[in-house]
């Protein structure tokens, strides 16, 4: 095997992120395709519970790199763990999601290095010619740029989260460990942490929103729209309406999806008993959307990336108690995982 | 002593225009004799986090941009909202430079202002690189704050940032001074410049620096071609034998990495949730 690719991980409280376990996967593809090592870094205070959820991955090595300044992610702390392990390993690629760390991480840890940087990749993979190929979305989805370099290029790229999906974990193999204990001291740090407040999906904003399930005149009663607020609570989003829903009642002013509310960009968008009028869908600008409907021809569901055509008051309870069993078995797994 | 702050602008294409396609697929503007270029959002945010230090903590405040000619319209905009100075660095229309680049020549640009705090946005209109702050910040050698949405000075000199974090998480840091601040785009609401204000700004009022470049790129890196997006080809692939049955049937029943455009499902309540569930699964919403 020839060179290496690395996976910067993050993790929270539930063990390693979704986001990271995609970029895994994709650093998988192409360590197979270059015949390369993949190698996943895992930093933190204490990362030992974490290490089996990433060897479920088919990871060859993975660095154990652990400091108590690591606890929580700062720019400084994170860049002077990573430098010199990075330098010595010389891999063809460093991979980071493109989450609010890795937005940050990244491009400082490719400027230190002086190697080249791509972010938020949809696409990573071995071009016919042998180079490096990466592809990303640019002017606001509009086109997608293509971008390569020969391997002995060093890049450091981000994959944006969702873009391919999480694979299936592999059978459990182990792989080689290696522990690592950077010096860092907290003068080393110019940054400092001094608040964490989580955000409220019943106070945020709507465009500020990464899921939002709304509802239309669709949903009929005040008691009917229960089960939107039902499915916005298992998935964490927020909740917004159109203007019928508005005048009905159902919602408050602030809520309102449209060209006359809020005009909203999340990367999910849930409608049910929505007919997508104009002046609605023209402020919808999401990655996917998904319509439940009884009208199969409602133009929104032209407009679907999945159109479902049945009963909202059938379909949404089913779905919730679907997604909250789901949610209990993983954290359960997790939990087992990490034990 | 007073704080100084530089806030450093881009002129963007404005992307929501008619657009075609080529004969080669790609999308262009219907209208590449006219474009329309505008102040990128998110430098707006920043511009006004600027105005804002300088009426509440008495900053003096200096634009600069990089870019031809054109781009001192932005720098217009910025006097006309209450910078005290601007800077154009000029280049050449067709400039091909990386961020490693661009940053070495804004980063010389600083050097005689010895600014105390350099803002800018986070993340532009066009190609979302959300690269400019840090790699200015190495440049400097300064520390970084990045998706900064609000900033408040502190007694002993540093900084107070509140981020913007995913699903509308928040976190406070404190920073040093020095520091290359990248602010969220609508993170301040923007202040009204009337056209007329803009255009009683003499072009006096900007200092321009011819700006060249003679350092090398940062890499090898190079675009090779821009076109319309595409989904990713489905990837067929078998369950691995040595799963659990209950990973088997989910891995064939989500069908791996697949992405499927424009489904359209109908079936009884029990499938339709079914369908919808293994959706959100496979693109990571559950």
């Amino acid at each position: 095997l020839e060179g290496s690719v690395w996976v910067v991980a993050e993790q929270d409280e539930l063990g390693l992120r979704d986001c990271t376990l995609e970029a895994i996967g994709e650093a998988r593809s192409l360590a197979n395709e270059l015949r390369a090592l993949l190698e996943v870094v895992l930093l933190g205070a204490e990362v030992g519970s974490i290490v089996k959820a990433a060897a479920r991955y088919d990871v060859d090595v993975i660095h154990r790199v652990e400091h108590p300044l690591l606890a929580r992610y700062t720019t400084d702390a994170y860049l002077n763990a990573l430098r010199e392990l990075l330098r010595e390993a010389n891999p063809i690629l460093v991979l980071l999601s493109a989450t609010p760390i890795g937005k940050d991480l990244a491009p400082r840890l490719a400027a230190r290095l002086c190697w080249g940087l791509v972010p938020g990749c949809i696409w990573v993979t071995a071009g016919s010619d042998g180079n490096l190929r990466l592809i990303r979305p640019s002017r606001q989805n509009m086109v997608h740029e293509v971008y390569s370099c020969p391997l002995q290029a060093r890049i450091v790229a981000t994959l944006l989260p969702g873009a391919i999906g999480v694979d299936q974990p592999k059978k459990p193999r182990i792989p080689e460990i290696r522990r690592h204990h950077p010096e860092l001291s907290s003068d080393q740090l110019r940054t400092k942490i001094l608040d964490y407040t989580r955000g409220d999906p019943r106070t945020l904003p709507l465009s500020e929103a990464e899921i939002i399930v709304a509802g239309g005149r669709g949903v009929g009663s005040r008691e009917g729209w229960q089960v939107i607020d039902r499915v916005a609570d298992v998935l964490g989003a927020v909740v917004g309406g159109t203007r019928l829903a508005l005048d009905l009642g159902y919602i408050p002013p602030n809520r309102m999806i449209g060209l006359a509310g809020e005009s909203i960009r999340p990367h999910l968008y849930i409608a049910a008993g929505v007919s997508g009028a104009i002046h609605h869908i023209s402020g919808v600008r999401a990655e996917n959307i998904v319509a439940v409907n009884l009208d199969r021809l409602a133009p929104l569901m032209r407009q679907s990336t999945l159109a479902i055509v049945g009963d909202l008051h059938a379909i949404l309870p089913l779905l919730t108690e679907r997604i909250r069993v789901y949610k209990t078995e993983k954290d359960a797994s997790s939990m087992e995982g990490t034990a | 002593m007073s704080l100084t702050v530089v806030v450093c602008v881009k002129q963007v294409l404005f992307a929501a225009l008619p657009r075609s396609r080529d004969d080669e697929e790609l999308l262009v503007f219907k209208d590449e004799s006219r474009p329309v270029y505008a102040l990128d959002p998110s430098d707006i945010s920043a511009l006004e986090l600027a105005i804002y230090l300088k009426e509440n903590a008495g900053a003096s405040v200096m634009a600069l941009t990089l870019g031809p000619d054109r781009a001192q319209e932005v720098l217009r905009i910025c006097l006309a909202r209450g910078t005290d100075a601007a800077t154009h660095l000029i280049c050449p229309e067709e400039m091909q430079w990386d961020h490693w680049q661009l940053t070495g020549l804004v980063a010389r640009g600083l050097d005689q202002r010895r600014p105390d705090l350099v803002l800018c946005g986070d993340e532009s209109l066009d190609d979302a690189w959300s690269a400019f702050g840090p790699f200015l910040a190495e440049r400097l050698g300064w520390p970084q704050v990045t998706r900064a949405e609000n900033l408040e000075l502190q007694q002993e000199g540093g900084i107070l940032v509140r981020r913007r974090l995913e699903r509308g998480d928040r976190e406070v840091l404190a920073c040093q001074l020095p520091a290359v601040v990248s602010v969220c785009p609508f993170a301040k609401e923007p202040q009204y410049v009337s056209v007329s204000r803009v255009m009683m700004i003499p072009p006096q009022r900007i200092d321009r620096v011819p700006a060249n470049c003679e350092e090398p790129p940062l890499s090898q890196l190079r675009r090779i071609e821009v076109r319309a997006p595409r989904s990713r080809p489905r990837r067929v692939s078998m369950p691995a034998a040595n799963l659990r049955a209950a990973e088997r049937i989910s891995f064939l029943m989500s069908g791996g990495r697949v992405r499927k455009d424009g489904d359209l499902f109908e079936g009884t309540p029990h499938q339709a949730a079914e369908k919808i569930f293994e959706f959100l699964k496979e693109r990571g919403f559950v």
